[in-house]
């Protein structure tokens, strides 16, 4: 319990701590709504995210159809 | 989807019995009562200061919750072999992970409305209005904390409780600060290995501070919407891709 | 009819630290007919448990296949026609018995009416309608084994894969269990069953496999996998080790209690051994002639 609590504190002081360092420039404001960085990077992890599912989805029917054309081959 | 459900349901009464979730609730409830003890200070800044220690609160609370309750959830059953019977019925692997998530979630949603609540009323005392942006900024916090779920649970499905929560910490505390500082380190950084290696993990880590409406609530400042739409399909995104990595591993697991 | 699980050299082998690896299972291929109480023995470390995960694809095999009623193992789907009791089972505590069962028919695929239904019927066979709203954690080892057991039966498996199932019970509380599984297996289900107590598998199985190092070592019914010939037992008065060292050259078996000695022999032997017991003035005190029990054929094959 003792535990729990200590590194609950220590975690939450960390978080306010870190509320504080910001004055007036917008990524320090937390303006980050008005920042382009903000927005192209979750744009480019988007994309980046459909590439890998899809290349999976690819590399796993590539798989299973060559498992099946060595069955139907032997 | 029954199955989801039946595990996220179980999932949601086991966690709710979880030291770590009534500890963070209680604490973060009473620093939200403690913070109106703030009369130092005029009206005005003192009812600006509380909505940022509470969104704090809730920021902290929702992250703390899902890496306690999301890293430990799968590797628990693993131990304590209650995973067995589960597993052993006509459900996939990827659905008992889902519901493991779904659960955790819920908590979490349990605890920040809960928070929120509080939050809500304090506000309403001071202000002798209702902040409509509450519910959009307490939203996004829970967002935030889907996706540290996420990420906690994915890792739980290969390691420890304590190695899976001790990176899923160190993923929120860089991601908190991605953008706004680790772009900056990279663009000064000299070596060309160091800013690959930099730019890969970079791109790797979610974008948490974007779920952080803090500052649009203390100042009263207006998102545009197509940001927060954006914003939100970008949490689901993200969210959806980090479970499933973590169901594709656990569907290879011996267990 | 389709065997209600069958193995095709199955072989399980582990990688262990050091580039060494173990075979846990080692070619094995059995087949488990339908409606039968079949027994699956061996020592510690045989390939018991292994082979048990494979079926429940809790683990794949090196190479080989399972198959129950069938379908392959790798399709969540066949587990449809399983109910699973691991050995020492353990459920959350805070959870009582209708709400576990009830959870387990909903993820056994069963519509919510008759879950419930399910559930309280499960618990019912097991006898344990009475703990139903009592959390488990309250429970006692025996009666936690009989809700597992319970947990098994939702959703009206065809196969009970079941581990150590009488493990924590009374004598009560095993004979519950013994007749539960025969008027199972009157209704047509197939038991698979794991049990390190032999004299019950010998009374309850119809079939049996003993494994050994991973190997099946033998299969059949009790009495085939038992020796087909019999032994005689001389009961006689204490000896000392003189006296048994004199009686061992003989080849016979001694064992030697308290307050007798125990002496068994191969039946062409008798008339040589009465004559040396006579010689060396050992009373006989009783003769009988004894088959040799499951748990003797155990330790022949599998020691």
């Amino acid at each position: 319990m003792r535990r729990t609590v200590s590194a609950v504190s220590t975690g939450f002081l960390l978080a306010l701590a870190r509320a504080a360092w910001a004055h007036g420039d917008p990524h320090e404001l937390g303006h980050h709504w008005s920042i382009g960085e903000y927005r192209s990077e979750m744009w480019f992890q988007i994309s980046a995210m459909a590439f890998a599912v899809v290349a999976y989805v690819l590399v796993l029917f590539g798989v299973r159809a060559w498992k099946r054309h060595g069955i139907q081959r032997r | 989807m029954r199955a989801i459900w039946t595990i996220a349901k179980m999932s949601l009464v086991e966690n709710s019995r979880k030291q770590v979730f009534h500890v963070l609730c209680l604490l973060m409830l009473a620093v939200i009562a403690g913070s109106t003890l703030l009369s130092i200070f005029t009206e005005g800044v003192k009812l600006k200061i509380l909505k940022d220690l509470c969104m704090t609160c809730i920021l902290f609370a929702g992250a703390m919750l899902a890496i306690a309750l999301g890293a430990t959830g799968v590797p628990n059953d693993v131990e304590t072999r209650t995973l067995y019977p589960i597993i052993a019925r006509p459900i996939a692997r990827w659905q008992y992970v889902v519901g493991k998530f779904l659960g955790t979630c819920l908590t979490v949603a349990m605890g920040l409305g809960a928070l929120s609540a509080v939050f809500g009323a304090l506000i309403y005392y001071y202000q002798a209005r209702f902040d409509w942006f509450l519910p959009t900024a307490a939203l996004f916090a829970l967002l935030e904390a889907t996706v540290i779920a996420a990420v906690a649970t994915a890792l739980s499905t290969i390691a420890t409780p304590a190695v899976a929560a001790a990176l899923s910490f160190m993923i929120y505390l860089c991601g908190t600060i991605k953008v706004g500082y680790f772009g900056g380190m990279l663009d000064r950084a000299s070596s060309g290995l160091v800013r690959t290696v930099g730019t890969t993990v970079y791109h790797l880590l979610p974008n948490l501070e974007c779920f952080n409406l803090k500052a649009a609530l203390v100042h009263d400042d207006a998102i545009p919407l197509s940001y927060l739409v954006l914003v939100a399909f970008y949490g689901v995104c993200y969210a959806a891709f980090a479970l499933g990595l973590g169901a594709v591993v656990f569907k290879g697991r011996e267990v | 009819m389709t065997p209600a699980i069958k193995t095709n050299e199955l072989t399980k082998i582990y990688r262990l630290p050091g580039r060494r690896t173990k075979t846990a299972v080692n070619s094995l291929s059995i087949e488990v007919p339908q409606g039968v109480i079949f027994g699956f023995l061996g020592p510690n470390g045989a390939g018991k448990t292994t082979t048990i995960k494979i079926i429940l694809d809790f683990m794949r095999p090196t190479s080989g296949s399972a198959t129950v009623f069938g379908l392959p193992t790798t399709d969540p789907a066949t587990r449809r026609l399983i109910g699973y009791l691991p050995e020492q089972p353990y459920f959350h505590k805070f959870l009582k018995p209708m709400e576990l069962l009830s959870m387990h028919a909903a993820l056994a695929g069963l519509p919510r009416r008759r879950a419930k239904e399910a559930a309280a019927s499960a618990l019912d066979r097991a006898g344990m309608t009475e703990y139903a709203d009592t959390p488990i954690g309250k429970l006692s080892k025996g009666l936690t084994q009989r809700i597992a057991i319970a947990q098994a039966l939702v959703g009206e498996p065809k196969l009970l894969i079941l581990d150590e199932p009488t493990s924590g019970l009374d004598p009560i509380g095993r004979r519950h269990t013994r007749d539960l599984l025969v008027e199972l297996r009157n209704e047509g289900r197939t038991i698979f069953l794991s049990s390190h107590l032999l004299s019950e598998v010998e009374n309850l199985c119809d079939v049996v496999a003993v494994l050994k190092g991973g190997k099946l070592v033998a299969l059949g019914t009790p009495d085939e996998v038992r020796s087909s010939s019999t032994y005689v037992k001389i009961s006689t008065a204490p000896i000392d080790d003189d006296t048994r060292d004199r009686l061992q050259f003989l080849g016979v078996g001694i064992e030697r209690l308290s307050d007798s000695t125990i002496v068994r022999i191969d039946p062409k032997n008798l008339y040589a051994v009465l004559r040396a017991m006579e010689e060396l003035g050992l009373p006989v005190i009783k003769i009988e002639t004894e088959r040799e029990s499951l748990e003797e054929a155990f330790l022949r094959l599998a020691a």
